[in-house]
């Protein structure tokens, strides 16, 4: 379960866990040794500072101790951010970038289900192999036209293999659907992105292997939300 | 010139003649809709909405409906049309349509029909090939509880075929539609056939435990009352001993009030979250309705943040902040008082909705714009009570704010300078000033909000030029900050703690300042990491994944600054040092955590998942709660002038670590797999195992809480008597009577500073100044 092996989330979260766990053993290691080291044997034993009521105590400080984990958080963060920052790039901008040859679906979401929508021609015809599809030329409940578009009407999702996929993510308002938000969620690539009603959005996301995965509603959006459910398959060759 | 008894009668008549404006005024509001077109937008859930109606003259007629069901049967369905009027048999093409609801059960094609007719929600109607014909045959499966009645609604159209091409507009003239409806009930809603065991209702646990809880509650009260002169017991005494209690100002009391409000509200958000925590414990569970589930963790969430986290941290302010600045009582006692009622009565308008079975379902985020719809799929009716409750809250929080803000600023005794203030004020100053920067964005958000469910406007309807992500902003920009308001006061508890059990001054208290104030101020600028996904340009998402970073480097000076105060000192293990301990670990884990959600490759999968989920309990719970709960048992001798009991304390402390660590640790595992949060159930089997887990651990963690609630309540009377100074502590309030006396001080203290007192230099490397402490120059 969770996002395949070749995902950007995969990798990220190899770095993010093993720093994580190198602070989490620092920081705990240090602790269990400080709280049995320094546990009071006696009740009588003297302690460097005397706490007296009423008395602020003698204050302790060190700068280059405070500095230091000051600067080498400061240092890890920054790093941390650095990454973060590739990754950034990876989903947000580089998909919508003019040169790339990206495959275009549009995914419309409603209260509560979703349509697809299918409007590449090679797309279609490479899909139209599994024998789904109608093709025509059609407009969106959303006000799109799609030219020799192609929609299955089963609830369904259907992609090719290995294409850089560009979902443009819409609200069906057709006037007796109320407009609120959604969010398709594919755990299985690790992408989700908000619809909006009003605004266009729109994610990016690279199938690599073949197979029928889960997409759901990750926008919190009335009673049956949780029944906002779907499948994604992704079907031909990956080569 | 007017007697004294004519003002009186004169102002009278202009208040109630005020009132009763308002109160038309009330009446009428709810009454108003505006829309933007002018008209009413056409209901389009029906399927016929572009369709003329025509009653009369179409006729639907469903054979093959059973007189009553039996729970798992197929029955099949002969649907017809006719119109004498609409001949569309000759064009054998676009001849009629049908749209079947049913309230239960479900659907499937009947032989034949595959292509012809679908499953849609809530029933089934016919293809776009299915167009060409007047008659269709379905299969309905009966739900399994024959102790219902299922209706059913069937929209019919005789079409006439003039909808040849992709001519809509034409294609509808001329059509005419009508409806058939029909109730089955089921076998045991007749009272024959089989018995069902019916099970109790949730809904009903639910109020059950809530109605029992307060009227244990009022008990308790009268106990209390009984206890405090059991001799001249007398209970008229009662209204005058509660009318004490309702009008004191007194910041001892008030406080009390807060602890109890809290308290009270903590053990109801547990019931919530326990009852949804049965409902998720294994996959396709139906505990709860949909509705139910929904309008809980909707109330968990509010509850939880509003009503037991922020009350609790105000009642410690209110009793300790007086006490550890020197001061006499809060700079503004009545205005105190008024914070406090006002969230008692918004407690009232946060719950009315639920008592009718109509409670507000819109999360404690409540984003608009879900939270603005009205109607079928929008947001249930006690919403409109929710918000306005909401705005009570803010303006309750915004009093007890400027009271604190005002206090600290300005009542500090001699020798309690900005620089020698005990780190809780510094953190419950900081979280106040924070609080009272953010909650206007709140105010301005949920008043907006309001009036779009009450008077029709559309701050956040985008079909109108509304901005559906406005809400976002503005509840993120009181919502970061406000979780640091939550957070910050347990920091300040920690210090305290941990330098009192350690039995030497904290670590680096300027640094300690410092990375408050640093929290403070980043607190402002992260809001957007709650809407990394919400569609908005990247570079706004980058500023806010830095800022997010960022927040980690002051936190983690914090948790050092602990950690070395802990070094060379002599660590007692009472139960408040358990939890500050406790507080220590689960905290850490909660802000390593954090670091995982500004990352976008790894926030487009985390975002709206159980990780956010497991992160923020870590947080919450490992950290405000955690720390609120080694506060009650530091100053409960304070207040009462007896100790907590050790040995139920140990135990609490046990059970709820262990606990609440099986109840969050594993929902990291399932926000990975991809299990997003809010669902009311989950189809994926895999889930069960950690579901069933963390719904056992979390019941052993409700009910822990018993433990405390009971320790509370026997301490009060049989606890171990204590002195001024229990544990040792430094700062003021150990310098006054357990319990303190009204006014809080007679004479108004001196803090002493014993930094003056030792001023030869003691040399050294690192590591043995930080032993010995440092000297002023």
């Amino acid at each position: 379960m969770g996002p395949a092996d070749y995902t950007i989330f995969r990798s990220l979260m190899k770095t993010w866990n093993f720093w994580s766990l190198v602070v989490g053993i620092l920081t705990f290691a240090l602790l269990f040794y400080l709280i049995i080291r320094f546990r009071q044997i006696s009740p009588k034993e003297e302690t460097p500072e005397k706490l007296t009521p009423g008395v602020f105590p003698k204050e302790r400080d060190n700068l280059t101790l405070e500095l230091t984990w000051f600067i080498v958080p400061t240092i890890l963060v920054l790093y941390l951010t650095f990454i973060a920052w590739q990754s950034m790039i990876t989903v947000w901008v580089d998909p919508y970038s003019e040169d790339e040859d990206t495959w275009d679906i549009t995914i419309e979401a409603y209260q509560w289900g979703w349509n697809f929508y299918y409007h590449d021609e090679i797309l279609i015809t490479e899909l139209n192999e599994t024998g789904n599809f109608t093709t025509s030329t059609f407009t969106t409940p959303t006000g799109t036209e799609i030219v020799d578009g192609a929609y299955t009407g089963d609830g369904n999702l259907y992609l090719p293999c290995n294409r850089v996929i560009k979902a443009k993510l819409v609200t069906l308002n057709d006037g007796g659907e109320l407009p609120v938000l959604h969010a398709p969620f594919i755990p299985e690539w690790g992408i989700k992105e908000d619809t909006v009603p009003g605004i266009e959005t729109s994610m990016s996301f690279t199938p690599k292997e073949t197979g029928t995965f889960d997409l759901f509603c990750a926008e919190y959006c009335g009673q049956q939300h949780s029944k906002m459910l779907a499948k994604v398959h992704v079907v031909g060759a990956c080569g | 010139m007017v007697k004294g008894s004519e003002l009186m009668n004169k102002n009278k008549i202009r208040v109630i003649s005020l009132l009763f404006v308002i109160f038309i005024a009330l009446a009428a509001t709810p009454q108003m809709t505006s829309y933007p077109t002018g008209v009413n937008r056409a209901n389009g859930t029906t399927g016929c909405a572009c369709h003329s109606g025509g009653a009369g003259t179409t006729t639907v007629i469903v054979d093959g409906m059973p007189d009553s069901f039996v729970g798992g049967t197929s029955y099949e369905l002969n649907i017809t049309i006719s119109n004498p009027n609409i001949a569309g048999a000759e064009l054998s093409s676009n001849m009629g349509g049908f749209r079947l609801f049913a309230t239960d059960g479900t659907f499937s094609a009947g032989e034949n029909y595959t292509d012809l007719v679908q499953v849609m929600d809530g029933g089934i109607t016919h293809t776009e090939s299915g167009n060409d014909m007047r008659s269709w045959v379905v299969v309905w499966t009966a739900p399994d509880n024959e102790g219902q009645i299922v209706d059913f609604t069937v929209h019919g159209n005789a079409v006439n075929g003039n909808a040849v091409g992709n001519i809509p507009a034409d294609g509808n003239s001329g059509d005419k539609w009508s409806t058939f409806q029909a109730s089955i009930p089921g076998a045991a809603a007749l009272g024959g056939g089989a018995i069902l065991i019916e099970q109790a209702e949730p809904y009903e646990v639910a109020i059950a435990a809530i109605t029992f809880g307060i009227a244990l509650f009022s008990l308790m009260l009268v106990y209390v009352f009984y206890r405090n002169n059991p001799d001249g017991f007398n209970l008229n005494g009662l209204t005058e001993w509660l009318k004490k209690w309702m009008t004191t100002t007194d910041h001892k009391e008030v406080g009390t009030l807060y602890f109890v409000f809290s308290f009270l509200f903590l053990l109801i958000g547990g019931i919530f979250a326990m009852l949804f925590r049965l409902q998720l414990a294994v996959a396709d569970n139906d505990f709860l309705t949909q509705d139910q589930y929904n309008s809980f963790f909707t109330l968990h969430g509010t509850t939880m943040i509003f009503l037991a986290a922020m009350p609790m941290i105000a009642a410690f302010a209110n009793w300790i902040i007086p006490l550890q600045i020197g001061a006499k009582d809060l700079a503004f006692p009545r205005v105190n008082a008024m914070g406090f009622w006002m969230l008692a009565f918004s407690s009232v308008l946060l719950y009315g909705g639920v008592m009718s079975g109509e409670g507000a379902d819109i999360t404690w985020t409540m984003y608009a714009p879900f939270s603005n719809s009205l109607g079928e799929k929008g947001a249930s009716a006690g919403t409109t009570l929710f918000v306005a409750g909401i705005i009570m809250l803010g303006i309750s929080s915004t009093l007890s704010g400027v009271n604190f803000i005002a206090t600290v600023m300005t009542m500090r005794a001699p020798g309690v300078t900005w620089m020698k203030m005990p780190l809780f004020t510094w953190s419950i100053f900081v979280a106040n000033a924070m609080l009272y920067l953010s909650l206007p964005a709140l105010i301005i958000g949920t008043v907006y909000l309001y009036f779009d469910r009450t008077i029709g406007t559309h701050f956040y309807d985008a079909a109108v030029g509304g901005d559906p992500i406005l809400w976002a902003h503005l509840f993120w920009y009181f919502g970061h900050p406000e979780v640091y308001v939550v957070i910050l006061p347990a920091f300040g508890v920690v210090s305290e703690v941990l330098s009192t059990s350690a039995k030497r001054s904290i670590f680096g208290y300027k640094s300690m300042v410092y990375a408050l104030a640093g929290i403070g101020v980043l607190g402002f600028i992260v809001w957007g990491h709650h809407m990394l996904t919400s569609g908005m340009d990247p570079t706004f998402r980058l500023i806010m994944m830095l800022t997010t970073m960022l927040v980690a480097i002051p936190t983690g000076v914090k948790i050092f600054n602990w950690l070395a105060t802990l070094w060379g000192g002599s660590l007692v293990f009472k139960t408040h040092t358990l939890w500050a301990l406790g507080f220590l670990v689960t905290f850490t884990m909660g802000g390593i955590s954090g670091m995982f959600f500004p990352v976008a490759g790894l926030d487009t999968h985390f975002h709206d998942t159980y990780f956010v989920v497991a992160h923020f309990h870590y947080v919450l719970v490992g950290g405000t709660l955690f720390g609120m709960f080694s506060a009650i048992y530091y100053w409960y001798p304070k207040a009462v002038g007896r100790k907590l009991d050790e040995k139920l304390g140990l135990l609490h402390f046990i059970i709820t670590f262990i606990a609440m660590n099986g109840t969050f640790w594993p929902m990291h595992q399932l926000g990975i797999e991809g299990m997003p949060r809010r669902y009311h159930t989950y189809s994926v089997d895999s889930w069960s195992e950690l579901n069933s887990f963390i719904t056992m651990s979390a019941l052993i963690m409700g009910f822990a809480q018993l433990i405390l609630t009971w320790n509370i309540i026997r301490s009060y009377k049989y606890g171990e008597k204590c002195g001024k100074d229990p544990w040792g502590g430094w700062s003021l309030e150990w310098t006054t009577t357990s319990p303190p006396p009204t006014p809080s001080f007679h004479e108004i203290p001196t803090q002493e500073d014993d930094n003056l007192h030792h001023v030869e230099s003691t040399g050294g490397g690192m590591f043995s100044r930080m032993w010995k402490g440092v000297e002023p120059k």
